[in-house]
């Protein structure tokens, strides 16, 4: 089917093989970023260029690239915290019942991202927080980087003096990017099986932010740490403990190359819903995406929303032994390095559905379509949510608006009908 | 009508156990009178029970609903569908063990029932079974199926009558019946004159009743049929020669190997471990995974592959060997022993096909359908053999840390269990509990004897302690209960009820229909009269069919199948209570892939088609394979 399409011109910064592979069977030709191309899988910096204002690229309708220019807003640990605290207090000056609060003025439905602070800028904020539960374990991560890098965990205050100190010494210039750290609560009650902790790594497909379409892939995996979890402060070093990131286990002398310590969603969902019940895995599962969306739409207007482009995020989620979802983080760039040959088949899929979804039948790319694939084209991925379907079905269905409330969500599950668990 | 009969009769019949073993009334003797009723069931039972079901059922059904029984409705979710067109073949399988009406029982059925579609209640029956009925149907299943034997004498009937009765008594039920009984009678509105009937409907109402008839028929499970007085011990175990020959040869081939295992690396069967080292791993008690001993040099003692071998070497010596020679071999397959097997019809196809148990309500399902309650007890239990473990390093113990490391660890489905799987495989190697299945296994557990006393019996253990030496892929079995019970104590024992129940089979020659070599012979015949242009064509490039789907046999498709369908595959070995779905689910999947198989020339390609079967879905699987015939 695909050979039968037109033969698009792509290029590629990143020499994998899921990648390539994908493009080659497609019988797509190779060009240089600097050619014409119909396709192409940049990285952040080359989007970064095509957009910049010296290069005065103009893209054609017939263009597509893999990255929003301004997906930083969502990937930036800061920044994503800065703009899901707005979202939060916009709904509530709105008086938008998700914006909910229960007693202990905690958010009931948008409580998803565990509390976090910038360093330095919020450093006395943090204090004031820390004091209220001295006993609590921190996590510090390194604003711009990733892969676990940077990472630490603290449960003293004095841990953290160099960097109140540095915030006042270097009052006068404003910290980059690069010394900016968040701290955030550390979740020290995962959810353990097999006494192990794991995170999950989510899929999610973005095709335009303004209206929001995006995806959930359902292959997604759980990413287990090799050593037995130990909240004892004495482990709080041991990072083969706390960081499930593949980039720092496989050091571990534990890790196992042939799953790589990666089990799918499909194993999760068999798991919970016999040791927890299916009512409760299909909350969990519901709240996830839930959660999703609303980060989504936490950026969307600040996100600049170009026609060309695409974005493929990597959702990090750890679950608590509550069951409860916390989004830790969202990378721009999944790894596509293929760890194990299950993992090559599943990102290789996961390229393909993409391209699928962007490009149904094969076609030359046209930014000026509406993006409304139908579901044969959806592969692997479900509709989360699409913002121009969820009004036309508000309009069509004048009683949805009377249940949901206030309307502003129509959310589609895997069956296509919107989930209540978590509307009251 | 019948329905009432047998509804009253198993009532008067359980009375008749908790009376006697309360020893309360004297009409004991009377109310025993289990055969009669039994029989009386068994001459009518096949329509009657039907008929009572499908009338009485509808009101029965809601007082089931809310006070009893997961059991029952377990069934009904695997059975209900077949029930109608097979109430015959079926009677015998309605079991069930129901619950003791405790409130957490009553909750998973309501749940049940409000989330079940209300057609399964509504089809062209009535629902078929009512709490009392199926109990019924538990006594005279079992009893039935031991009975069929030697046909339905009620000296059979009275042995198991008093055997179990003694069993009861001696058990710790019996104590605690007796503490209920007396609670009972404590209750003020208990008179003298009525005090039989109030004890027992007390008993009754607080569920006492529902425990009794389970454990009577977990005792029935377990109760193997009166041996001919004539036959030796060993004819018991096993009658046929060849085949008990065989076993005996293989357990000293096992042994031999086990032996010059210690030998070669110069290891004892078990030493007492030092004190640090015992401290040393209670500390790593549930993290053993990382925690890895040096097992390079320890090899498993037996792959499916071997076995396959000694399977296949079975050969009844009264064939006339003329015919063979002439050209007249019957046997197409490598499963030379003549048993018999049945056929698809006999299997009662259909039955097989069946809706799957709910998830969610699996996990208390299975317990009770094996009867696995963990208390107190159980947990003293097990902490007793956690102790022992920590007490001797035993050779088994490297054997099993192999075996799971050379599966489930490297098992992108499993890998996450892998220090369950110890918690329960090193404790089940002390378990002598286990060595009770040697009464129905025609296995006998390996001797060993205390150092300087060779062949002193007086000095002979057996070894390991729960009779089991552990071959490649054992842990397998375990694995995918893991998915179901988190706790590793309730995982221990409904493994250990599994593995006795079931597994055991899996590696042991016998002749019984649920051995591993009538369920290879079933899947070869199966395999020739379902799909017979296949199975010629794999005979003539030189692929025994058999050499494939062995492997999938021994483990009960653990690891080979996604791990959501070894659980709906297992659902149906509980239900039905027979292996026997397994060669069945084997030639559904040579039927599956038939059109690729029909194209090989090689027993690899022939491999390579059937390789990966994790994408397989069971059920459909087998109802596609047994309904398009």
């Amino acid at each position: 089917m695909a050979l039968n399409g037109p033969r698009l011109k792509y290029a590629c910064d990143l020499d994998k093989s899921v990648l390539i592979n994908n493009f080659e069977k497609r019988g797509w030709i190779p060009v240089s970023a600097e050619e014409d191309w119909n396709f192409y899988w940049a990285t952040v910096q080359s989007v970064r260029n095509v957009f910049s204002l010296d290069v005065g690229y103009r893209l054609t309708d017939d263009q597509v690239i893999s990255h929003f220019p301004s997906h930083y807003e969502l990937t930036r640990k800061d920044l994503m915290v800065k703009n899901i605290k707005r979202y939060r207090r916009e709904l509530e000056r709105e008086g938008n019942p998700i914006a909910e609060k229960d007693e202990g003025g905690h958010y009931i439905h948008l409580d998803f991202i565990p509390v976090t602070f910038m360093l330095p800028a919020d450093y006395n904020l943090f204090v004031e927080e820390f004091r209220k539960n001295p006993s609590s374990t921190w996590i510090m991560k390194p604003c711009g980087k990733a892969r676990g890098i940077g990472i630490f965990l603290i449960n003293r205050l004095s841990q953290l003096k160099k960097w109140s100190r540095d915030s006042k010494t270097n009052s006068f210039t404003a910290p980059s990017s690069k010394d900016t750290y968040v701290i955030a609560r550390y979740i020290d009650n995962p959810l353990l099986i097999g006494g192990k902790k794991f995170d999950l790594r989510l899929y999610v497909l973005v095709t335009s932010f303004r209206p929001l379409k995006c995806y959930m892939y359902q292959l997604g995996f759980c990413r287990f740490c090799t050593v037995k979890y130990n909240a004892s402060v004495t482990e709080l070093d041991n990072m083969f403990v706390h960081l499930t990131n593949v980039s720092i286990q496989k050091h571990g002398d534990d890790y196992n190359a042939v799953h790589g310590g990666k089990w799918t969603i499909q194993n999760l969902r068999v798991f919970l819903e016999s040791t927890r019940g299916k009512e409760v895995a299909d909350k969990l599962f519901d709240e996830i995406n839930w959660l999703t969306v609303h980060s989504l739409k936490a950026v969307s207007g600040v996100v600049s929303n170009d026609r060309h482009c695409f974005e493929a995020y990597g959702y990090d989620i750890i679950i608590d032994d509550n069951l409860k979802p916390w989004l830790i983080e969202v990378n721009a760039s999944p790894s596509l390095t293929s760890t194990t040959s299950s993992d090559r088949i599943m990102k290789y899929k996961l390229i393909s559905d993409i391209i699928n979804l962007i490009m149904p039948y094969g076609k030359t790319p046209d930014v000026k379509w509406n993006k409304i694939p139908s579901k044969e084209h959806y592969g692997n991925f479900d509709l989360l949510y699409d913002e121009e379907l969820a009004q036309s079905d508000l309009l069509n269905l004048p009683d949805t608006k009377a249940r949901s409330g206030t309307g502003t969500t129509a959310f589609r599950g895997k069956d296509g009908k919107r989930p209540a668990a978590t509307w009251k | 009508m019948g329905m009432l009969e047998c509804g009253s009769s198993q009532r008067r019949v359980a009375n008749g156990f908790g009376i006697d073993v309360l020893k309360y009334g004297e009409d004991v003797v009377s109310d025993f009178k289990m055969p009669i009723k039994i029989s009386e069931h068994d001459r009518f039972g096949e329509t009657s029970a039907l008929a009572g079901i499908s009338t009485g059922g509808r009101t029965d059904l809601h007082i089931a609903m809310r006070g009893m029984m997961t059991g029952v409705r377990y069934r009904d979710e695997i059975l209900d569908v077949y029930v109608r067109p097979y109430a015959g073949a079926i009677g015998p399988q309605f079991i069930l063990k129901d619950d003791n009406a405790r409130p957490h029982h009553a909750r998973v059925v309501e749940d049940i029932s409000s989330t079940r579609p209300s057609s399964m209640w509504t089809g062209q029956h009535a629902h078929p079974i009512s709490t009392r009925p199926s109990t019924l149907g538990t006594c005279y299943r079992s009893s039935h199926k031991m009975a069929t034997a030697g046909g339905f004498d009620e000296d059979t009937i009275n042995r198991l009558v008093n055997t179990i009765v003694k069993e009861v008594q001696d058990s710790m039920l019996n104590f605690e019946l007796q503490k209920a009984a007396q609670e009972e009678v404590r209750r003020s509105n208990v008179r003298v004159f009525g005090i039989k009937d109030a004890v027992i409907e007390g008993l009754r109402a607080s569920g006492w009743e529902m425990t009794l008839r389970n454990e009577v028929y977990k005792k029935l499970q377990t109760q193997s049929p009166e041996p001919h007085p004539l036959a030796s011990p060993e004819q018991t175990k096993e009658p046929v020669s060849y085949i008990r020959k065989a076993q005996m040869n293989w357990e000293k081939r096992i042994l031999k190997s086990v032996n010059s295992m210690c030998t070669e690396l110069s290891v004892p069967l078990a030493k007492k471990r030092p004190e640090k080292e015992q401290k040393d791993m209670a500390l790593k008690w549930t993290e053993l995974g990382t925690d890895e001993p040096d097992l390079s040099k320890f090899r498993p003692v037996y792959a499916p592959k071997d076995f396959l071998e000694i399977v296949a070497s079975l050969k009844n010596p009264n064939l006339v060997e003329s015919l063979e020679s002439a050209g007249f071999s019957t046997r197409w397959g490598i499963v030379q022993a003549t048993l018999k097997t049945k056929d698809l019809h006999d299997l009662g196809a259909q039955e097989f096909a069946k809706k799957g148990c709910p998830i969610t309500y699996r996990v208390d399902l299975w317990k009770h359908i094996l009867c696995v309650h963990v208390d107190d007890i159980d947990t003293l239990y097990y902490a007793q053999l956690k102790a022992n473990v920590l007490l001797h390093d035993m050779l088994v113990d490297n054997l099993i840390y192999k075996d799971v490391k050379l599966t489930a660890t490297n098992d992108d489905q499993y890998f996450v269990f892998e220090d369950y799987l110890y918690q329960v495989l090193l404790p089940f190697s002390r378990d002598t509990v286990v060595l009770n299945h040697f009464s129905q296994s025609s296995a006998t557990p390996a001797k060993s004897y205390i150092r300087g006393k060779l062949g002193v019996e007086a000095f002979a253990v057996t070894y390991p302690p729960n009779g089991v030496i552990p071959f490649h892929g054992f842990a397998m079995y375990v694995a995918p209960l893991c998915f179901i019970y988190n706790d590793p104590v309730t995982l221990y024992f409904m493994f250990r009820e599994f593995y006795t129940r079931y597994f055991f089979h899996l590696h042991t020659l016998s002749s019984h229909p649920q051995g591993i070599v009538s369920l290879s012979l079933l899947f070869e015949t199966l395999l020739q009269t379902q799909e017979p242009q296949l199975f010629f064509h794999l005979k003539t490039v030189g692929i025994q069919p058999l050499k494939i789907a062995f492997k999938w046999l021994i483990r009960a498709f653990s690891g080979y199948l996604a791990s959501e369908q070894v659980l709906l595959l297992w659902d149906r070995i509980l239900a039905y209570n027979t292996l026997e779905i397994l060669p069945v689910l084997a030639l559904a999947i040579f039927a599956f892939r038939k059109t690729n198989l029909m194209q090989v020339a090689s027993s690899t390609a022939a491999e390579a088609v059937l390789s990966d079967l994790t994408t397989l879905k069971v059920i459909p699987l087998i109802q596609l394979s047994l309904f398009t015939q």
